[in-house]
């Protein structure tokens, strides 16, 4: 029964789901979800609106095979000890531009990435294991994006925006580590991570400074009962966001967001503007993990509260907005090997949000609700290595998103429902006794249906911000990638690479109204690296 | 010079001095000497377990040194017992250091298991040392060791001495003139915002002022930096003149090793008020390493490598740039530095000599923008400093060593800024006298350039000899120093009729261009002698006394043979008790004294324009002037050295596994520290009468001589005197725990609470006292005595350090708590608050405090406006930072840093007063790629 289940879900769902990321370019990876998904920095309490892509990682043969387990998969620390066989470093230096019209009014219209990032893990004896990553990034969006914070289209519907739109400089570091520890049947283990970024106009008349930090971590446990391993986690995140506007030359305007309906400019004659946002999100969460009929199984689920505090006064105790928001997430994964030559790997998530917003100043109570969900599940089909010349894999993604958001000051709603289904191939082979090569393709399609009110309802801000966005989460639009990539073996454990890759959105259909984006949207990247240790091949 | 005058207090200092000694001699005489003990160990390499042979083995502070054998052992004897620092140095690795107890007799053994990287190496020291002393000193201090400045993620010397207790973290980068103030609460010597009374400095440019700094055995002086816009001038740009020596142009990166000597320097450190720190730059066979650091506002870049050349020399050279937008998105200021160094040793058969050269320039620049037209300003200072070394050896127990060095700077400054005056009658005139002036006014651009060329020579030659005296071993030092110091800069220049001062109505005095290179150099000697006994007695109980004098003298003219204007006898006395191995008990008493700047012995004169007659016409033909121009000279005679008493006790106790405990009490005194005294006295002002009847002739009036009238003016002129106090008090605490050894965490405390007092003894003047110059009709107007000032400051800052040896990972979290804050002014508001009045003739009348309230003073009962006597407190708050550092493959380092980690903004919190507002989140990553190995060299 149980075999045949496990056939089923095999069957009736390859997929695979990258979380949800910030909708900066710095923070799109090439690399697939489960190097991404241990981080205690992951926007655990939010589910950002992002714009539809494959999320199936390219150029994964040069990476070891899909991982499965409690800390790769909900990031539960204890798991380090169990799921790290190996040893492997990784640094990668990667440029990328991004330009086109299909975008959202608060994304850049045109961005330049480098970055440069050191990934690795170490087992130092059975019971002691460390991982960590780093990771420096620096963005020029010229012409710049009116968005003040980090991630304007997050769950939170406060966000706050401007009118200057000049070139922007945006610096980021992130830093993360895990240490997994066993004694006697009991696994524990730690993740840390801080995570900063500064963001700043370039020459600006209207200058805008933002700065954030994230520093966040997760302690947790497993235990044995029986043949399953069951473990339980807490983690911790807080971000401080401050965002100033200063008038240099030229004065300018601010505009905070909070939902659906009209808000007024908020004029910055003189002096400066001032928002902070400070975010609290703890989350527990429980794992069990097994394995049955030759098939690895995970289990986990999280509870997450995410309290918002958006404040305008550089002071004690102000007046603040709130978004709270409460998520629930479960995720299964799988993985089994199909014979010697090929692996299996089934995950599968579901998230659901709820959250409601009220603004400082007024008595009208909860002004804004939420509620979103989605569901994603992916599956890979890959060799592993063996010595031949050849190796492929093959992934899928099947994901559905729904967002309800329920304007209570005007009585305005929204719905939209979108489903991404995506399609990777990748195929590899060994040129010479040192050289090898892979190549990918993906395809994928966004299909939407949504509800939200017409453009003569509202007046201007509805118009020029939050409409075209609306209209750019209804259309239809077809991601596509290609990627090309290139290792030499140039020692014993050394491995030098080079991966050029290439991701674009093209709008399909007619726009909803005309206040909807059009067009489509490009991705160039290329990267350099060198690893350390034997990688699958 | 009242000292000279004054036999009863100079014969007091000689007989304090002399009964030091007397006493130090009379110590040992009942002290029983013991054999020291053995120290032993094996260095072997940490990866392989092989031995390594040829390491040089030695303990800190000592000349105890000894190469280890092939089979990589080293032995060390009559080693002295108390805690000392095992330091291991060998080409290709990381230099191993580690405290150690000592025993009085026995044998210890100490293993050095060396890696190529620090990071891997066990019990590696993050931290600023407790135990460890100065070379050559027995005050307290804080030794700062490679390992910890490369841990630190500092730009500059300023950050590697956050490790010091009580100094409070700042970002890294070029932000601004950086400056040490050692126990110093940031409080200015008068808070009445509104009183004409130029103010004076504040405590915390008082005490790194009198913070020596010592670069490679050569002091760094900031005594002839006069780049600053004058007293009254209203146009800035950033200057480190009247403080420290900008501590920007050291790099953190090419810093061997650091020692900040808190307590009581010995009689060889002078010129000071407060305590020394000790710099040794990175030099000798160092392997080639490039290091870049990054962050959001800063990037840097350094370079530095050495070789051996033949058998008995070796060279290195080293190359810094960074910069730091210092207001992105804001003014776009930038402050870089360009820093290279090269240095020499030469090691004979008897001698060693040590050359080196230093270059530096630090540019801080604020150009012109469009949204701002005419602002802006500018710094450069540049600078190449040459130092040598010579220690020869004079037989098996003496030395002669002469450090000799010669530093040219080149210090470029303006500023400018667009100015809005009235009409106003002018004069350019650069003497004494009378003449017409014209008339000017409306908007203009001030500008002001500061240009000195600052030059400084120093040497010292001192012998040093150990000597059998009284069955005790002695460690006598004897030494001379002779400074001269001087400024060729072309000086303070402006265009007269655009001056860098809109507020002025010709009363109040203001400067004028001024060369530099006419000013007097300053000249400094001195003499010291210098005595240091450790002896053992009673079983375990082990004692240590260094005592010493040292004659300062500050000369006049320009040599040192022109004549002695001031001098101080310093006694300087330290000791040290040891009941037991773990234990230590010290304390020390000293006195010091700190020659004045050059800026406060021959400041500029101060310039009036008295306005004899004004006749201001709509025609401008008819319009005239006539001005006098007087000079007030604002020299002091009078002005001597600062004098500094000291006293400090303190308690270590060694808990074993380098876990230590470390308490220090302070209280200081600096007496006659220079401030700026408002000195009164009165000009004559000449009033003229005119013929009218040139009134609407198109011509100016005639002036009819002689004058009709005289009336006095009541002035100020800002005088340099030694009228300001500073006292501090204060308690320094290190607690270094044992290492959780499972969580592989340490944790390592520094904390301290200070208190300063700043005391001034000039008097202040009401805020009118501009009306009071102008109009004859106020016969009189009151003054009030010099503020007292007082600031207290608790900080405990806590080191959080996890070590994975085997991954090479060092993660420090560090947490800076403010436990305390509070700034209060002393003194009165009220309307009997005055001291007394101040007459036409600019005569000062004290008015008793009983005939205050009477009738005949009602009109110099007002309050005292401007002075704040509520104290000021800052909230208990708390600031983050985090540091992670991994070794890399080919023995590299990647670092990151994140000030300020959770952002905090600071608080106004419950029944404090004022905000504390921290700075911004800063963060980066730095990496560390060593060229030697790179390049297979090894």
């Amino acid at each position: 029964m149980s075999r045949a289940l496990v056939a089923a879900v095999l069957l009736l769902v390859l997929v695979r789901l990258s979380w949800a990321q910030s909708s900066s370019m710095a923070s799109a990876s090439r690399l697939p979800s489960w190097l991404d998904d241990w981080s205690p920095l992951r926007g655990r309490g939010d589910l950002p609106r992002l714009p539809p892509d494959i999320g199936l990682g390219a150029s994964t043969l040069f990476l070891p095979s899909s991982r499965i387990g409690v800390f790769w998969n909900a990031g539960n620390p204890a798991g380090l000890v169990d799921e790290l066989p190996d040893s492997r470093s990784d640094f990668e230096v990667r440029f990328a531009r991004r330009s086109g019209t299909f975008r959202r009014p608060l994304d850049p219209e045109a961005a330049t990435l480098k970055q440069a990032s050191g990934f690795g893990w170490k087992p130092f004896s059975a019971n002691f294991a460390l991982l960590g990553r780093v990771m420096l990034d620096q963005e020029r969006f010229d012409p710049g994006t009116r968005a003040d914070v980090g991630e304007p289209y997050s769950s939170n519907p406060f966000t706050t925006l401007d009118t200057s739109s000049t070139a922007t400089r945006r610096t980021r570091v992130r830093i993360e580590g895990a240490q997994g520890v066993r004694i006697g049947n009991l696994s524990a283990g730690l993740t840390l991570g801080v995570e900063t970024f500064s963001n700043e106009t370039i020459e600006a008349g209207f200058a805008r400074r933002t700065r954030f930090t994230i520093p966040a971590g997760m302690f947790g446990v497993s235990y044995p009962l029986g043949s399953i391993r069951v473990g339980g986690s807490f983690a911790w995140r807080q971000r401080a966001e401050t965002i100033r506007l200063i008038v240099i030359a030229a004065g300018g305007a601010a505009v905070q967001l909070e939902g659906l309906h009209e808000v007024p400019l908020i004029a910055v004659p003189t002096g400066a503007y001032y928002r902070r946002i400070e975010e609290k999100t703890p989350t527990a969460g429980l794992t069990a993990s097994g394995s049955f009929g030759g098939a690895r199984w995970v289990l986990y689920g999280e509870r997450t509260w995410r309290r918002d505090k958006l404040f305008r006064q550089e002071q004690d105790d102000p007046a603040s907005d709130r978004w709270d928001a409460n998520v629930w997430t479960a995720g299964l994964a799988l993985q089994r090997s199909l014979g010697e030559r090929l692996l299996v790997t089934v995950q599968g998530r579901y998230v659901r949000l709820t959250g409601e917003g009220d603004r400082a100043l007024d008595t009208l109570g909860v002004v804004f609700r939420g509620k979103e969900q989605m569901v994603t599940m992916s599956g890979e089909l890959r060799t592993v290595p063996n010595g031949g010349p050849w190796g492929f894999v093959v992934a899928g993604r099947i994901g559905h998103e729904k967002r309800d958001h329920e304007d209570l000051t005007n009585t305005l709603i929204s719905s939209t429902s979108g489903l991404t289904m995506a399609l990777n191939l990748e195929a590899a082979r060994t040129l010479s006794s040192k050289v090898a090569a892979s190549g990918t393709v993906g395809f994928g399609n966004y299909a939407a249906s949504s509800r939200y009110p017409a453009p003569g309802v509202l007046g201007s801000i509805y118009r020029g911000v939050i409409l075209p966005e609306l209209d750019f989460r209804s259309r239809q639009a077809r991601p596509i990638q290609a990627a090309l990539a290139l290792r030499w073996h140039a020692g014993a454990e050394t491995f030098l690479w080079t991966v050029l890759q290439a991701d674009r959105l093209n709008a399909l259909g007619n726009r909803a109204t005309p206040f909807g984006p059009n067009g489509s949207r490009t991705t160039l990247t290329g990267s350099v690296g060198l690893t350390l240790a034997g990688p699958d091949r | 010079m009242d000292t000279l005058g004054n036999p009863s207090r100079r014969s007091r200092a000689v007989l304090i001095a002399l009964g030091i000694v007397s006493g130090l001699w009379g110590a040992t005489l009942w002290a029983q000497e013991r054999p020291g003990a053995i120290l032993s160990g094996r260095v072997t390499d940490e990866a392989s377990g092989l031995p390594i042979s040829g390491a040089l083995v030695s303990l800190e502070g000592t000349s105890a040194q000894v190469l280890t054998d092939e089979s990589g052992r080293y032995r060390l004897s009559k080693v002295s017992a108390g805690p000392q620092v095992l330091r291991v140095a060998s080409i290709g690795y990381a230099p191993f250091r580690r405290p150690i107890t000592i025993p009085i007799s026995g044998q210890v053994t100490l293993d050095a298991p060396m890696a190529k990287s620090a990071l891997k190496l066990p019990g590696i020291v993050v931290t600023a040392d407790v135990s460890s002393r100065a070379r050559g000193e027995l005050g307290t201090a804080s030794v700062i060791d490679r390992e910890a400045i490369r841990n630190q993620t500092a730009a500059s010397l300023a950050g590697v001495l956050e490790l010091v207790p009580g100094t409070v973290l700042q970002p890294p980068g070029l932000d601004g003139v950086q400056q040490f103030s050692l126990r110093a609460v940031p409080i200015r010597p008068t808070v009445s915002l509104s009183s004409p009374t130029v103010a004076g400095p504040t405590a915390a440019t008082l005490a790194s002022f009198g913070t020596r700094i010592v670069l490679d055995g050569v002091p760094a002086s900031n005594n002839v930096n006069l780049q600053t816009a004058g007293p009254r001038g209203e146009l800035f740009f950033p200057t480190a003149a009247g403080g420290g020596i900008d501590l920007r142009r050291i790099p953190a990166a090419t810093i061997e090793r650091v020692e900040v000597i808190r307590g009581i320097p010995s009689a060889r450190f002078g010129d000071l008020t407060q305590g020394v720190v000790l710099v040794d730059t990175r030099g000798g066979a160092v392997d080639p390493e490039v290091r870049l650091r990054l962050d959001a506002r800063s990037i840097e870049a350094t370079i530095i490598g050495g070789h051996r050349l033949g058998e008995s020399g070796a060279g290195s050279a080293a190359l810094n740039l960074a910069r730091t937008r210092t207001f992105p998105a804001f003014r776009d200021n930038l402050g870089t530095r360009i820093s290279a160094q090269l240095a020499h040793r030469h090691e004979g058969r008897r001698f060693i000599l040590d050359t080196r050269a230093d270059f530096y320039q630090l540019l801080e620049d604020e150009p012109e923008l469009p949204s701002s037209p005419g602002l802006a300003s500018r710094s450069r200072d540049a600078g190449l400093r040459l130092s040598t070394r010579v220690r020869a050896e004079l037989g098996s127990a003496s030395r002669l060593e002469w450090t000799a060095g010669l530093e040219a700077a080149r210090q470029r400054s303006f500023s400018q800024s667009p100015q809005l005056r009235g009409a106003m009658p002018f004069t350019n005139r650069l003497t004494e006298g009378k003449q017409d002036g014209r008339f000017i006014g409306g908007p203009y651009l001030a500008r002001i350039d500061v240009e000195g060329d600052p030059r400084h020579v120093y040497s010292r030659l001192e012998f040093t000899t150990s000597a059998q005296r009284l069955g005790l071993r002695h460690d006598i030092r004897l030494g001379s120093e002779l400074t001269r110091e001087w400024n060729d800069g072309p000086g303070y220049l402006f265009d007269i009729e655009f001056p860098p001062q809109v507020s002025f109505n010709g009363v109040q005095g203001f400067d004028r261009p001024r060369r530099f290179d006419s000013i007097p150099p300053l000249l400094t000697s001195a003499l010291y002698l210098d005595d240091r006994v450790s002896r053992s007695f009673g079983g375990n109980w082990l004692l240590n006394v260094q005592a010493g004098l040292r004659l300062e003298l500050l000369h006049e003219g320009s040599w040192w043979i022109s004549g002695i204007r001031d001098h101080l006898i310093e006694p300087r006395l330290q000791a040290e008790l040891g009941p037991s191995q773990r234990l230590r008990f010290r304390g020390g008493i000293g006195r010091f004294g700190k020659v004045s700047s050059l800026s406060d012995l021959f400041p500029g004169s101060q310039y009036y324009d008295l306005v004899n007659f004004n006749y201001f016409a709509n025609d401008p033909a008819e319009r005239r002037a006539i001005i006098t121009t007087r000079i007030l000279d604002r020299t002091n005679p009078d002005l001597t050295m600062s004098r500094t008493d000291k006293v400090e006790a303190g308690v270590e106790l060694d808990l074993g596994e380098g876990s230590q405990v470390a308490l220090t009490g302070y209280t200081e005194r600096v007496r006659r520290a220079v401030g700026i005294d408002a000195a009164t006295t009165f000009l004559i002002r000449d009033r003229f009468a005119v013929d009218s009847a040139t009134i609407g002739t198109g011509r100016p009036p005639e002036v009819i001589e002689p004058p009709f009238a005289s009336d006095t003016i009541p002035t100020l002129i800002d005088r340099p005197a030694n009228n300001l106090r500073l006292g501090s008090r204060g308690l320094e605490l290190t607690v270094i725990l044992p290492e959780i050894k499972p969580l592989r965490t340490r944790l390592a405390l520094t904390g301290a609470w200070s208190t300063n007092r700043l005391e001034s003894s000039s008097v202040e003047f009401a805020p009118h006292f501009g009306d009071f110059q102008l109009l004859e009709t106020i016969p009189r107007t009151p003054y009030w005595e010099g503020t007292t000032r007082k600031g207290e400051r608790m900080i405990l800052t806590s080191r959080l350090i996890y070590h994975e040896p085997g991954a090479g990972l060092v993660v420090t979290g560090t947490l800076q708590t403010y436990l305390r804050e509070i700034q209060v002014n002393i003194g009165s508001t009220d309307t009997l608050a005055f001291a007394g009045y101040v007459t036409r003739s600019g005569e000062l009348v004290p008015v008793p405090i009983e005939r205050r309230g009477d009738p005949e003073f009602a009109d110099l009962r007002r309050p005292r406006a401007g002075l704040l006597i509520d104290p000021q407190q800052g909230p208990v708050d708390w600031l983050f930072s985090i540091q992670v550092s991994k070794s890399l493959p080919l023995d590299g380092r990647l670092s990151f840093y994140a000030f300020n980690t959770f952002d905090r903004i600071g608080s106004y919190g419950g029944r404090t007063t004022t905000a504390r507002l921290f700075l911004p989140i800063r963060f980066g990553l730095e990496i560390t790629a060593p060229l030697g190995l790179a390049w297979g060299e090894r």
